[in-house]
């Protein structure tokens, strides 16, 4: 009874406080505009914003789509490259040290100043979009997921050593479900910056995307066009990164679990 | 010594010496330790910490392999580590259990790894539940258990493998004193209905004792056996044993060199 009560408490101010907050700003924000006549070209009010959404719904929604294809083509490229290597990383010494040196290097190479040269190396479809997603989306995918493969406790692995376990049972058995949450790390963190790169994508030279309504939209002054587009755009961000925890819950169960009961056992 | 494998000693360990390098030092943990344990005996190895107790055992599980000195298993003298994994149960201070695995699940672990069928293992387990205490907690997963029943849990691990000789590395120093208590007297039982080999490592005089037919008493860093003490009280036991005369007396038998071996002046951990 009283557990229960607490825990709906914590519920509520997890979800409430920020949504109050952010709804004081936006009411600031329409106050702001609306008060000071701010024009419209310079700040739209989110009411202006809304009427955009709604009087473009057709033209937004055939950008989101685009964009939302690079990102989770992108995405899923990332993460099943990502995975196989850093599989391959942790079980193997010689991958180890031919290969990791060369993933962790490859992060200080700017891929915004890459994708360009995408363009003229592979067109200007979808293609160097989808390869600037999946570049930016499999470093943090690839990292946390060698860092986990390798974070199994050693007395574990002894413990299964002596039960017989062979090299690769102690990998399937103890080191990838010692990995999930640290894959999930870099899941959530891929998700969150997939979004980004899709932009940057569009940039450099786009036909089509949400990236590329806003350069077009920005020189026309258009401004509740491009941040209607940056609005969905977000939506897109928080929406990924919901369904990355959401399919975390999924598939560990036990350790949301463990950690509930964790807490409790300290109030 | 005969060499009929009959009557050949479950673990037989001869001079073994191990040292580690410690911040570029040799430091030696084993020296010259003897150990003999009979099928289906009971053997306890006490001594104060860093006397090397653990790696004792690591050697024995395979975990580990000594400077100089044999070990052999079951008769038959096991050279490499290889030759001994996989040949002994091991449990240890901490339960180990996998966090992502149910009760059944961890208990069917080793069966799992061996190739049992998923239902033949769970079976099997599911028969040895009620005598380890574990009935109405199968899917519950480790989180959800008391200390004990983690550690019953462990323990039914490493027996449904079935290996003749059992390997328990102060299986209840984690344990509060009562909880200690009950399990002492809980393995007494399953000890007898068991029919292993057991090698007991502990600090604790009274579970040695209470437990075993030997007592092996190592000394402190480098570890050697110096007292070999026969466990000579009745069996069946209980822990109210404790208080008679014959327990005292064997006891202090046991405390005087282990007093001898601990530094008073100095706190623990601060040793070696």
């Amino acid at each position: 009874m009283q557990m229960s009560f607490i825990k709906k408490t914590t519920a509520l101010a997890t979800w409430l406080m920020p949504v109050a907050i952010l709804l004081g700003l936006v009411a600031a924000w329409e106050l702001w505009v609306q008060l000071a006549d701010v024009p419209k070209w310079q700040l739209p009010a989110p009411s202006e914003i809304a009427k955009e959404l709604n009087a473009s719904s057709d033209l937004l929604w055939t950008h989101t789509m685009v964009t939302l294809r690079e990102i989770v083509v992108g995405f899923l490229a990332a993460l099943i490259a990502g995975l196989f290597l850093a599989g391959a990383i942790a079980y193997s010494r010689v991958m180890e040290r031919s290969v990791y040196p060369i993933v962790i290097a490859s992060q200080a190479v700017p891929v915004i100043a890459v994708a360009p040269l995408l363009l003229i190396w592979v067109g200007y479809g979808l293609t160097p979009k989808i390869i600037v997603v999946a570049l930016i989306c499999f470093y943090p995918i690839a990292v946390n997921t060698v860092d986990g493969l390798k974070a199994a406790d050693p007395d574990m692995v002894n413990m299964l050593r002596t039960l017989g376990a062979s090299r690769w049972q102690v990998f399937t058995k103890l080191q990838i479900p010692t990995a999930l949450p640290f894959m999930f790390s870099g899941i959530k963190i891929g998700a969150s910056v997939s979004v980004i790169a899709a932009v940057i994508g569009e940039y450099v030279g786009a036909s089509e995307g949400l990236g590329y309504l806003i350069t077009y939209s920005q020189p026309q002054f258009q401004t509740a066009r491009v941040v209607a587009s940056i609005f969905i755009l977000s939506v897109m961000g928080i929406g990924l990164f919901v369904l990355a925890v959401l399919a975390e819950h999924l598939m560990m169960p036990w350790h949301f679990n463990e950690k509930r009961s964790k807490a409790m056992r300290q109030l | 010594m005969s060499t009929d494998a009959a009557v050949r000693p479950k673990i037989l360990i001869e001079s073994v010496s191990k040292s580690y390098l410690i911040d570029g030092e040799q430091v030696p943990v084993l020296e010259g330790v003897d150990l003999t344990v009979n099928e289906g005996e009971f053997v306890s190895i006490i001594g104060p910490s860093g006397c090397g107790k653990s790696t004792l055992l690591n050697i024995i599980a395979g975990l580990d392999q000594p400077d100089s000195g044999t070990v052999e298993l079951s008769g038959s003298p096991s050279g490499s580590m290889g030759e001994r994994l996989g040949h002994t149960g091991y449990m240890q201070q901490k339960d180990l259990l996998l966090p992502w695995r149910s009760v059944l699940d961890n208990a069917t672990l080793g069966l799992e790894l061996r190739g049992v069928p998923r239902r033949r293992a769970r079976e099997r387990a599911l028969e040895l539940t009620d005598t380890f205490g574990l009935t109405g907690f199968e899917h519950l997963y480790p989180f959800a258990l008391s200390g004990g029943m983690r550690q019953r849990a462990a323990f039914l691990r490493t027996i449904l493998l079935d290996q003749d000789i059992v390997l328990l590395d102060e299986p209840f120093g984690a344990l509060d004193a009562l909880t200690r208590v009950q399990m002492q007297e809980w393995l007494l039982q399953l000890w007898n209905s068991l029919n292993k080999t057991i090698v007991l490592i502990t600090h604790d005089v009274d579970e040695a004792l209470l437990l075993s037919d030997r007592v092996y008493l190592l000394t402190a860093r480098p570890g050697r056996a110096t007292l070999v003490l026969d466990v000579t009280l009745p069996r069946p036991r209980h822990y109210e044993m404790v208080t008679t005369p014959e327990f005292s007396a064997l006891k202090a038998k046991l405390m005087e060199p282990l007093w001898s071996q601990i530094d008073l002046s100095r706190p623990e951990g601060q040793s070696a």
